[in-house]
């Protein structure tokens, strides 16, 4: 990395006459250059020098929100989509000092909350529920009046309509009894919808002693016909076999239905040893740590409130578990500042950490055990494999790559529809997605990263392909393809990265060549100055925009740092401003993609732009600086230096390989310790 | 991430030179007005990448100027409204680039934004929240934040500042930006929904009574909590804190509401629906007293939004605004820019006469007692200056404000004093804020 720094530096002194070092601040004396063989402080690791840092208190962001209600209560409804977007810091949307907090926001956690519970309660708490009709009441095919009960005196039905609330397990309950004549008693159909449910009964009750004849039913929510049918009328006068029914009746018991995700026990029967029990349970998982007695206490005494007010445990229940979603407790991924000195951090806290890292999400039953049992510091790499495991790493190709590669970015360009009228949203959608894809392979199969920028194959589907004039793979969603043609190779490739970095209506060398040095190399240049005369493209062009953009740069305030970005733009024009491949640009003009570095290396097209990008040893630091900023949810500091060194170390030496390099950052002192502050 | 700096030479040089309404009367609920007869409203209406200046300031000053080209859609409440030309704001100045970030974070604080991509966020406290202190409790929102875009496609903002300053204009502390609502079917929700006019009293009491007990209990939590944090985490959940104070306002004034305002916001095509729904909700939460403060952003900092719909020279706009606003004197971006301003008009100008058609008990307007104010995060698109601000204030803040003039002031005041000034004519006693020294002249009647 050295040397390529100091070629930069020297590159900036022809322009400027001085030196800019990346640690250089305004106000400090400009130094002379380095000699040759010194190193860049930049990159010197010295352990006096380190510290493991602070990590501010991170609200959960609108995605960790949603994926975490997924995992909590398998509501897939994505609350946070109307929640206020996240701003960002360095580059990430899950940055601890960013995330504020505004009373919108707690306005919106308040509703989301509430609901989340009430569905969640209503799919697990069954009410009781009973509903019985008057045999008077009913509809008989047959038959009179008998008191209060009625007399079917030949064959036929009596029913009568019943609306349940919910689907599930009733009891049907005939009330009824015989008039009884010849050889057999009475035979009775229960029946739901015309339908009998089971056998027929034998009811041999009498008039002075009614008996109750029941069958489990299962009913859909809705309006069912329920009632008795009269089978074996025998007449053979004086003697008279009748069946009569004084009532018929839906019922089911008021329960929970214990093994879903909130209920370990039925509170209704389980009493406030049962409700501590769901407490426990659900507040162990939400607050991904158990909680004390104090804090359980104030929960049941919003169970026991409800109870005071005459509502039952499920309002209770409600009221409690809300309180919990609402908690801080639940928002923000806590860990505690006891003091000013580094502390490990507590297997709670480092479960947290590597779920929401890799997961972007709460710690599942089997980190939550380790955390619990104590272990997890010990199975670290372990539980890191196993998680990589997990189809919720996810995460790490939406959020992270998102955020670091623009790849969120692209749904919402908005190339210009008359010189671009393919680009609809499904193609945008398809774009995204095959940087997502494509990245999610080299944790996946463990590749090297450095072919993020070469690798052969790609992703497409019938659209991306068309958008790039390939052979269709004959389906709409996105399938592998290999050996594509050199120009489709790695991420540079990749008609997403080329449009976000465009503006609507024509490529930006600048703004491409500016997304590869920060986002892949770490080098940001710095904005334009003030005042400078902004680039205006020749209405009636008489050179390729490179040729008008070299003019416009030849100016000394602004040549330094264009010398940087421009050659890789320029490197990238075979691309159109919706990454489409071309050999004119817009104005008819030769695409000259040839260049040099700011380092001194020369290429020929972006082909040879991307390997000589690939070979760069920034590429690597970068990629540890970027992931350690996603994890961490801060930027490294000078103090970190020591971290970020065996961290690339480790990636090199691992063939860069991205699961050896997440595994040297979760076992670093940053990702496993905490300094406090004061308070 | 490693920042490259230019020299401090060319640092330095960046350095500093840098529907229909129905009546009011018809739909108040009848305790509303009871306290104060004709409340003070304040909007803070912004628009991004500056303005087209040599079209936008009047040739004239006094009070029978002539309007110039892009404030013609203000043309049925010139009367009504104040053009200043002039003000500065001094403290939006970046540190080196950063103007647009720096700017809207400035736009109603009037403080310096601390420059930092991630630690130690620093503001100051913004005009609308300040008034929105000063009412507090009288109405069931302190405040409202509204806006077009909420801005969530990438990190990348402005030059090293953090998107809390590209995308807030309210902030309820130096720390603590407000974010925006951005969708209108979710405003109408919020101002709305949830108000069963059927239950009875004691089961709104009992709610009220189970939802205070929840938000008592995660107050217990973030307490007990606090004591285990440092100071940074504990301003965090201060954040947190005051978001629930606010819930519980909200809990205690809810009732059922008389006030029924049309109906629920539709889909929308394209940001002209999304304006004019916004602005009929600003209107439809005045005209119900829901809240007296808010604030609008029409786009966030430096937005490159494409205002395809607009006409120039017979063809559509294809440029981003941003891109646009970096003109370099070239004659049809300029054009484009022009025509994008007079849209940003209009949409003022529609806030204006839909304020001016609701009719106060008194005969009186709703505009006559409010106070908008309108300008853009920086002057002009190439220069970045935050001098000679684009500046117009509508509404007569109860008489208060002497309007019907374009203003000129020479020694370029602060926009704060505007805001002071603003403040005193609202009925709120504040002698100073932001970088203020004294009041606007000529503003007052």
């Amino acid at each position: 990395m050295s040397r390529t720094l100091l070629g930069l530096c020297l590159l900036l002194t022809a322009c400027e006459g001085v030196l800019a070092t990346a640690d250089w601040k305004p106000g400090e004396p400009v130094t002379a250059p380095p000699r040759a063989d010194a190193p860049v402080e930049e990159d010197v690791c010295r352990p006096a020098a380190v510290d493991v840092g602070r990590v501010t208190i991170r609200r959960l962001n609108r995605f960790e929100y949603d994926s975490t209600v997924r995992d909590l209560l398998g509501d897939t409804t994505q609350p946070a989509r109307d929640f206020p977007a996240d701003d960002y810091g360095h580059g990430f949307d899950n940055q601890g000092d960013v995330l504020s907090t505004a009373p919108l926001l707690v306005e919106k956690y308040d509703a989301a909350a509430l609901k989340l519970v009430q569905t969640a309660l209503a799919a697990e708490y069954r009410p009781g529920f009973t509903r019985r009709l008057d045999a008077t009441a009913m509809t008989a095919s047959t038959g009179s009046a008998a008191g209060s009960a009625w007399n079917l005196y030949s064959n036929g039905t009596l029913q009568g309509e019943v609306t349940v609330p919910s689907a599930g397990a009733y009891t049907l309950n005939v009330r009824a009894y015989e008039q009884a004549a010849g050889p057999d008693r009475a035979q009775m159909s229960l029946l739901v919808d015309g339908v009998a449910q089971g056998a027929a009964v034998n009811v041999a009750a009498t008039s002075a002693a009614p008996q109750t004849y029941s069958r489990q039913v299962t009913l859909t929510a809705g309006t069912h016909r329920v009632g008795a049918a009269f089978l074996n009328d025998y007449y053979q006068a004086p003697d008279d076999r009748n069946l009569l029914v004084e009532w018929v009746e839906l019922s089911r018991s008021a329960t929970g239905t214990p093994g879903g995700t909130l209920l370990t026990c039925d509170p209704v029967s389980g009493g406030a040893a049962c409700v501590r029990s769901i407490l426990s349970s659900f507040g162990r998982k939400a607050w991904r740590r158990p909680l004390t007695d104090l804090e359980l206490t104030r929960l049941g005494a919003l169970v026991t409130l409800a109870q005071t007010e005459g509502d039952d445990v499920q309002q209770g229940l409600e009221l409690a578990l809300h309180a919990v979603l609402l908690s801080p407790n639940f928002l923000f991924r806590v860990e505690q500042d006891v003091s000013t000195q580094p502390r490990a951090l507590d297997d709670h806290e480092l479960a947290a950490r590597l779920s929401y890292f890799l997961w972007g999400s709460m710690p599942d039953a089997e980190l939550a055990r380790a955390a619990d049992r104590g272990t997890l510091r010990a199975e670290l790499q372990t539980q890191v494999r196993r998680m990589l495991d997990d189809p919720k790493t996810d995460a790490l190709a939406t959020q992270f790559a998102g955020n670091w590669l623009w790849s969120r970015a692209v749904p919402a360009t908005s190339p210009d529809p008359t010189l671009f009228p393919t680009l609809t949203p499904t193609l945008k959608a398809a774009m995204q997605q095959q940087t997502t894809a494509y990245f999610r392979t080299f944790y996946r199969e463990e590749r090297s990263a450095l072919e993020l920028l070469t690798g052969s194959d790609t992703f497409l589907n019938d659209d991306l392909a068309r958008h790039y004039g390939l052979p269709l793979p004959g389906s709409s969603t996105l399938t592998r393809v290999l050996n594509v043609p050199v120009e489709r190779r790695g991420l540079l490739g990749h008609a997403g990265v080329l449009t976000v970095t465009s503006q609507p209506n024509r490529t930006s060398p600048v703004k491409r060549g500016k997304w590869v040095m920060a986002q892949l190399l770490c080098m940001e240049p710095p904005p334009p100055p003030a005042n400078v005369e902004a680039f205006v493209p020749q209405s009636t062009p008489t050179g390729s925009l490179r040729q008008q953009f070299e003019a416009h740069r030849a100016k000394p305030e602004c040549a330094g740092c264009h010398a940087m970005m421009d050659p890789i733009g320029f490197g990238l024009e075979n691309y159109d401003a919706v990454g489409r491949y071309r050999t004119q640009d817009s104005g008819g003009f030769a695409i000259d993609s040839t260049g040099t570095l700011f380092d001194g290396r020369a290429f020929s097209g972006p082909t040879e732009l991307a390997a000589t990008l690939s070979a760069d040893p920034k590429l690597a630091d970068c990629m540890a600086r970027q992931l350690f900023t996603y994890a961490l949810g801060r930027a490294p500091e000078k103090t970190d230096r020591c971290a970020l060194k065996n961290m690339t170390d480790a990636f090199t030496q691992n063939g860069h390989r991205l699961p050896a390099l997440i595994e040297a950052l979760v076992t670093s002192d940053p990702f496993t310790q905490r300094r406090g502050e004061t308070p | 991430m490693s920042r490259l700096t230019l020299s401090r030479r060319t640092l330095l040089r960046g350095l500093g030179t840098a529907l229909a309404l129905p009546t009011l009367e018809a739909m108040l609920p009848t305790a509303a007005f009871a306290q104060a007869a004709r409340p003070r409203r304040f909007v803070a209406f912004y628009v991004p990448c500056g303005i087209r200046m040599n079209r936008w300031t009047p040739a004239a000053t006094g009070t029978n100027y002539a309007l110039s080209s892009m404030l013609q859609p203000l043309a049925p409440i010139q009367g009504d409204m104040l053009v200043l030309t002039g003000l500065a704001n001094r403290p939006a100045r970046p540190d080196g680039p950063g103007d647009h970030a720096s700017g809207t974070g400035a736009f109603l604080t009037a403080a310096h934004p601390f420059k930092t991509n991630g630690a130690n966020i620093s503001n100051g406290i913004s005009f609308d929240q300040v008034l929105a202190n000063a009412w507090r409790g009288q109405t069931r929102f302190s405040s409202l934040e509204l806006g077009i875009d909420g801005g969530d496609a990438s990190g990348d903002c402005d030059s090293g500042y953090s998107c809390a300053y590209a995308r807030n204009i309210a902030w309820a502390s130096a720390t603590q930006p407000l974010a925006k609502e951005t969708n209108p079917q979710a405003v109408f929700d919020r101002l709305f929904a949830g108000v069963d006019p059927n239950q009875t009293a004691a089961a709104v009491a009992k709610r009220k009574k189970y939802k205070q007990s929840v938000l008592d209990a995660v107050k217990e939590d973030t307490t007990s909590l606090q004591g285990r944090l440092g100071a940074t985490d504990k301003r965090k959940l201060d954040e947190y804190l005051s978001g629930v104070r606010e819930l519980e306002v909200r809990v205690a004034t809810e009732q059922p509401s008389a006030c029924a305002p049309g109906q629920r916001p539709g889909a929308w095509t394209d940001i002209r629906d999304k304006a004019d729904q916004m602005l009929d909700l600003i209107a439809f939460a005045f005209q119900c007293d829901l809240t007296r403060s808010v604030t609008y952003m029409q786009q966030n900092a430096g937005s490159g939004y494409v205002y395809r719909f607009l006409d120039v020279n017979g063809a559509p706009i294809s440029d981003g605004h941003h891109t646009l606003s970096h003109h370099g004197g070239d004659a049809a971006k300029n054009d484009a820019l022009e025509a994008i301003g007079r849209w940003e008009v209009a949409q003022f100008a529609k806030l204006a006469m839909k304020l001016k058609a609701i009719v106060e008990p008194d005969g009186s307007t709703v505009l006559d007692n409010s106070a908008l104010f309108f300008s853009s995060e920086i002057e002009d698109g190439d220069s970045h200056s935050h001098f000679n601000m684009p500046v117009l204030v509508a509404g007569k803040a109860g008489g208060t404000l002497r309007t019907g003039q374009h203003l000129k002031y020479a020694d370029q005041p602060s926009v704060a004093n505007l805001f002071v000034t603003l403040a005193q004519a609202m009925g709120v006693n504040q002698q100073s804020f932001g970088d203020s020294t004294g009041t606007l002249p000529g503003v007052r009647v």
